[in-house]
């Protein structure tokens, strides 16, 4: 079994308690912590408005590109790719067995990812594309926490989740 | 969707690192402090 890796996802670039011009000093701040901290990743998306359930659409954004390449001057281990995020079983998926190296899913049902994840190796198979090449990815099914009481508060943002500590 | 200390987020990783997913995303949105992302850190090295 090939031991997981970490990425640290910038989708937002807006900090309470920065102005927006420490926006990118700030987001520097938290990719170098989580380097020194083992993540083996940073990414970002490449969006020019920020997406609903993120944030509100005319907040501050900072182009992906652009802040990708600043990010590699800042940090030292960090490597570029391709992903495809999205589990999109039509289209999505297929395009994730041309192009990807990895693929990015949300967090479903241990069925909903087996079903994907063998779509996913049809895909490959109609490209002549061995899939284990494309390493899979979620976004995190769990969250961290220091303690019980922190837990709960996260857990009540997700009230009909089956949400347990 | 699980919520808890270390030790707890690196159980309940587990049954997706069995089942073959090698990468796992932790957003800034929820992580925002440097010791919020030092605890994702510590999940890493009990997997």
């Amino acid at each position: 079994m090939q031991k997981p890796w970490f990425s640290f996802h910038l989708p937002s670039y807006t900090f309470p308690d920065a102005p927006p011009g420490k926006m990118f000093e700030r987001t520097v701040e938290q990719a170098r912590t989580a380097e020194a901290c083992g993540f083996s990743q940073v990414t970002v998306m490449d969006h020019l408005y920020q997406i609903p359930n993120v944030g509100e659409v005319d907040e501050p954004m900072l182009e992906g590109y652009s802040v990708v390449s600043a990010l590699a001057r800042e940090t030292r281990t960090g490597r570029l790719g391709t992903w495809v995020g999205g589990g999109g079983e039509q289209r999505t998926l297929r395009i994730a067995a041309k192009h990807a190296d990895i693929t990015h899913w949300f967090p479903l049902p241990m069925s909903d990812l087996q079903r994907k994840t063998d779509l996913l190796a049809s895909y490959c198979e109609e490209s002549g594309r061995e899939a284990s090449t494309i390493e899979r990815a979620l976004g995190s099914p769990v969250i961290v926490t220091r303690n019980t009481a922190e837990a709960d508060a996260q857990l009540a943002r997700f009230p009909r989740n089956g949400a347990s500590t | 969707m699980i919520a808890g200390p270390p030790e707890v987020a690196a159980e309940g990783l587990q049954q997706y690192v069995e089942a073959g997913f090698t990468g796992f995303t932790f957003n800034n949105t929820l992580y925002k402090t440097p010791d919020q992302i030092a605890a994702v850190g510590e999940v890493l090295r009990l997997l």
